[in-house]
């Protein structure tokens, strides 16, 4: 997902990457920013605003409640001063009532005393001070026979002498809403209440106050009365009609019942309201108790009313946000299109170049820094490219020619290196070279001495190039013309390396093994100038020819080289190559080294022309498409021999009618007599059978070559075995001298052969026995 | 491959048994040789050579052990009609008390 959105955004201009980054980043901040701040500051508003109310309600308490607390001082001090009078007496009364009214700041509309009717008097008398519509005082007293009637808020007479306090009415007088506080008074001696004492509070002033208060814009008073009746609501229908319960029912605000019962417990507190359905926005009622009548105070308001600024500040900021954000929008798009217009302009200008043109340039006023930096290099750029194609097409004109030359060396090089492989019963041989992409510096070269020494060299020039290909031709003109001369090899060498020694000045040296063999005898002499070893196939297998290691061509004058000899066999195999063919690399930089050689070549005892081109196939899928860094050279000589043959069988004493039938043949075909193809049967017999039961210890799966071969006045055959050491010439030989009877069975053999053979030799070379025997004819 | 068979013919009469042998006296053929011979109260063994092509040292051995047992029973072993070629492998051994003198 974020790759995708990456990769498509690589895709983009660079003017809407900027952009898109830019302003995300703007617009994460400021929303970020804001959203903190609304965060932080909303719970502050709301805490503020709580207290404000809380701190309005409490003073209208503390308003109400001196009102409450003076009038029911009032109201003592007149009923104490009552007590001292024994009967009623009007005046008295009048007196007492007027000064209630007068004496007063508060706003009382009337004061009264009521006296009970007793066993003296049938009705009550009621003695009423009351102030006037034109503001006078007047008094009056009359006889009520229904008390109750004139009073309907009063249900019955107060058992204990206790302020009374009744819900509010309208007086009939005055018109306006009053509360009447009254309480039971006994005359001096007596034992029963005799009447009751009242004062009539006007609460217009009250209500008028609370009416007129508005908190903020949206938020009300409202003054409830004991049993939950609104004294003052906004709404005259409800004001003094109806209580907080029933409006609760009315508009199924079951939040309104809650708040009833809790001015009814006299509880401070807050309430919010959330009803859709009655109000548009959040409400919070806030709510105190008035302690000394049980009535309340309630502030209603909006609390959206004082999150608005701060919700209306969001939307200010947004707004801001988005106009700045197309400002920004315009003003980045403004210079980047300016700068990538010239940068694409510079690109396809870039573009023509590539291609090879070079007509167009940049000749616009570069908008920034960065597009005048790209214009000077690409305008420096074209100035190289045109001097270089000039001078590269100079060059390729003279490469042309270097290349013709080289082709020219390159074949006369190879036409150096012969082909004519001789045809005959003696050896067979075959040679080739893959040649690295130049004129490389290796060779092979073979060549008959005389009619019976034939030989063969191999060499690696150090360095590649014309100057190794013509040391190569130097070397390889010098070995052949002074082999020729029929000295001795080590001289060869030596001579050879004087001369090209002479004027190395550039220092390059040959490697070079060369070998030559004398054909009638297989004898073999070589000396080996830090070339690789030869492989040597012995019949067995191939293994590395260890030589004399002498120092490298070329280098020092006046060496000492020293030669090494050995014979060969009929089969046996010379193997000579470069590094070339080891050191050839695949797509890995392995090297094709000498484990797979070897690998390959156990495969394979074929003619040497198709044993040669089986390892280069290998080494070819070896390789697959790496270039060939050297030359791969291999030269592969196999020994026939004239007169020699060779069998090699399986180490098992069933395969002696095979030796006997293989020698007979080949005696057969040198005329050997009978008598003597007697002894060379039964000699060849006895080290067979020694061989496989001593040297080998009748191991299964193991072999036995044997060649045999005329050599002048000699028949010769000769065994070898990969076995333990085991010379029978060293064993112990059984005394013929003693009696019949006393001979041991063993040794019988060896005996035979030293009786029958002319010349017995044994050599222990490398891992292998080989025994020749030889018979005089 | 087998080497070249030998066979054996027997003739025996009282005391005297002669035995006809025919090809090579190898190291395959030779435990055979001595196997398939009973000496029981013989006392002349005659080998007839003539068809013997070879005998090598494991032959030699054979005829040594022959030569024992009859020895041990008193009695007395001769090799007839040898060829030359074989006889000088009997003679540089030291066997040719073995032989019929000519």
């Amino acid at each position: 997902m974020i790759k995708s959105l990456k990769s498509w955004l690589n895709e983009q201009s660079l003017n809407f990457k900027l952009s898109v980054s830019i302003l995300t980043c703007v617009g994460l901040v400021f929303l970020g920013l804001v959203f903190f701040i609304s965060e932080k500051s909303e719970p502050i508003i709301k805490s503020q605003i709580e207290d404000v109310a809380q701190k309005t309600v409490e003073s209208y308490v503390f308003d109400f409640n001196n009102l409450i607390e003076g009038t029911e001082q009032i109201i003592l001090n007149t009923k104490n001063t009552l007590v001292q009078a024994k009967k009623d007496k009007a005046i008295y009364f009048q007196a007492l009532l007027d000064s209630a009214l007068t004496t007063t700041h508060l706003k009382i509309s009337n004061a009264w005393i009521y006296v009970f009717p007793d066993e003296n008097v049938t009705n009550g008398i009621l003695y009423k001070s009351f102030v006037q519509k034109n503001g006078e005082i007047d008094f009056k007293s009359e006889e009520i026979g229904d008390f109750y009637d004139k009073f309907p808020w009063f249900t019955e007479v107060p058992k204990e002498e206790k302020i009374f306090w009744s819900e509010p009415y309208g007086d009939k007088n005055t018109d306006q809403t009053v509360i009447t506080a009254l309480i039971p008074f006994k005359f001096r001696d007596s034992k029963v209440f005799n009447g009751l004492v009242a004062i009539t509070v006007n609460l217009s002033n009250i209500r008028d106050s609370v009416n007129g208060f508005s908190f903020y814009e949206t938020g009300k008073l409202l003054l409830l009365s004991r049993l939950g009746l609104y004294v003052t609501h906004p709404n005259p229908d409800i004001a003094l009609k109806t209580t907080i319960f029933d409006l609760a029912k009315k508009i199924n605000l079951p939040e309104l019942d809650y708040i009833g019962n809790e001015l009814k417990a006299g509880k401070t507190g807050q309430k919010e309201i959330s009803s859709s359905t009655v109000f548009d926005e959040k409400i919070v009622v806030f709510y105190a108790p008035i302690k000394s009548i049980g009535w309340s105070f309630c502030l209603i308001y909006q609390q959206n009313e004082f999150l608005k600024p701060l919700h209306h500040f969001k939307y200010i900021v947004f707004v801001a946000l988005f106009i700045s954000i197309i400002l920004l929008l315009l003003i980045i798009n403004k210079i980047c299109k300016h700068s990538t217009t010239q940068l694409s302009a510079l690109g396809m200008i870039a573009s023509l170049y590539g291609s090879g043109n070079f007509s167009q340039v940049f000749g616009e006023e570069p908008s920034s820094k960065d597009v005048k930096i790209i214009s000077k290099a690409l305008a420096d750029m074209r100035k190289n490219l045109l001097k270089h194609i000039e001078k590269e097409k100079q060059n390729a004109a003279e490469t042309q020619k270097n290349a013709s030359e080289l082709e020219i060396a390159r074949n006369i090089q190879n036409s150096a290196l012969s082909v004519d492989f001789p045809q005959n019963n003696i050896f067979d041989i075959y040679a080739l070279m893959k040649p690295a992409k130049q004129v490389g510096g290796d060779f092979y070269d073979f060549f008959y001495i005389d009619d019976n020494n034939f030989a063969i060299v191999i060499a690696d020039v150090s360095g590649k190039g014309i100057p190794a290909a013509l040391y190569m031709m130097k070397a390889q003109t010098l070995i052949k013309n002074i082999a020729k001369s029929k000295i001795d090899i080590a001289d060869v060498f030596y001579k050879a390396n004087n001369e090209l020694c002479e004027g190395n000045d550039s220092c390059m040296f040959v490697t070079v093994f060369m070998a030559v063999i004398n054909l009638s005898k297989g004898e073999v002499r070589c000396v080996n100038a830090g070339h690789i070893p030869p492989l040597l196939f012995d019949g067995f297998e191939y293994s590395s020819l260890s030589t004399h290691k002498n120092i490298v061509l070329g280098i020092r004058k006046n060496i000492k080289f020293v030669s090494d000899k050995f014979n060969i066999l009929s089969d046996n195999r010379i193997l000579l190559y470069t590094d070339g063919v080891t050191e050839a690399e695949n797509l890995s930089s392995k090297f094709f080294g000498e484990k797979r050689l070897f690998k390959v070549l156990q495969k394979n005892k074929i003619n040497p022309r198709e044993n040669l081109n089986t390892i280069l196939k290998s080494i070819n899928k070896f390789a697959q498409n790496t270039a060939q860094s050297d030359d791969i050279t291999m030269l592969e000589f196999v020994y026939k021999g004239e007169n020699i043959e060779n069998l090699t069988v399986a180490a098992d004493l069933n395969n002696i009618k095979k030796i006997v039938d293989f020698l007979k043949n080949n005696m057969r075909k040198h005329q050997i007599v009978e008598k003597n193809q007697f002894k060379v049967v039964t000699s060849a017999e006895e080290i067979f059978s020694n061989i496989v039961q001593y040297a080998y210890d009748n191991l299964k799966n193991k072999k036995i070559s044997i060649t045999a071969q005329k050599e002048n006045k000699f028949y010769c055959i000769s065994f070898i075995d990969t076995g333990k050491k085991f010379n029978p010439l060293e064993q112990k030989m059984p005394d013929i001298s003693v009696d019949i009877k006393d001979r041991e069975v063993g040794g019988l053999g060896i005996l035979l052969i030293k009786k029958l053979a002319d010349d017995v030799q044994y050599q222990r070379i490398e891992n292998k026995n080989m025994l020749k025997v030889y018979f005089k004819l | 491959m087998e080497t070249k068979e030998l066979k054996i013919e027997q003739i025996k009469d009282n005391g005297i048994l002669t035995c006809k042998l025919s090809g090579w006296l190898d190291p395959n053929t030779s435990p055979k040789l001595v196997d398939s011979i009973n000496l029981d109260k013989v006392t002349t063994l005659i080998f007839d050579m003539q068809n013997v092509e070879y005998v090598f040292s494991a032959g030699l051995r054979a005829f040594l052990i022959f030569q024992k047992f009859i020895d041990l029973q008193n009695g007395t072993m001769k090799l007839i009609n040898v060829s030359d070629d074989i006889r000088s492998i009997f003679e540089c051994t030291g066997f040719e008390s073995m032989l019929e003198t000519k």
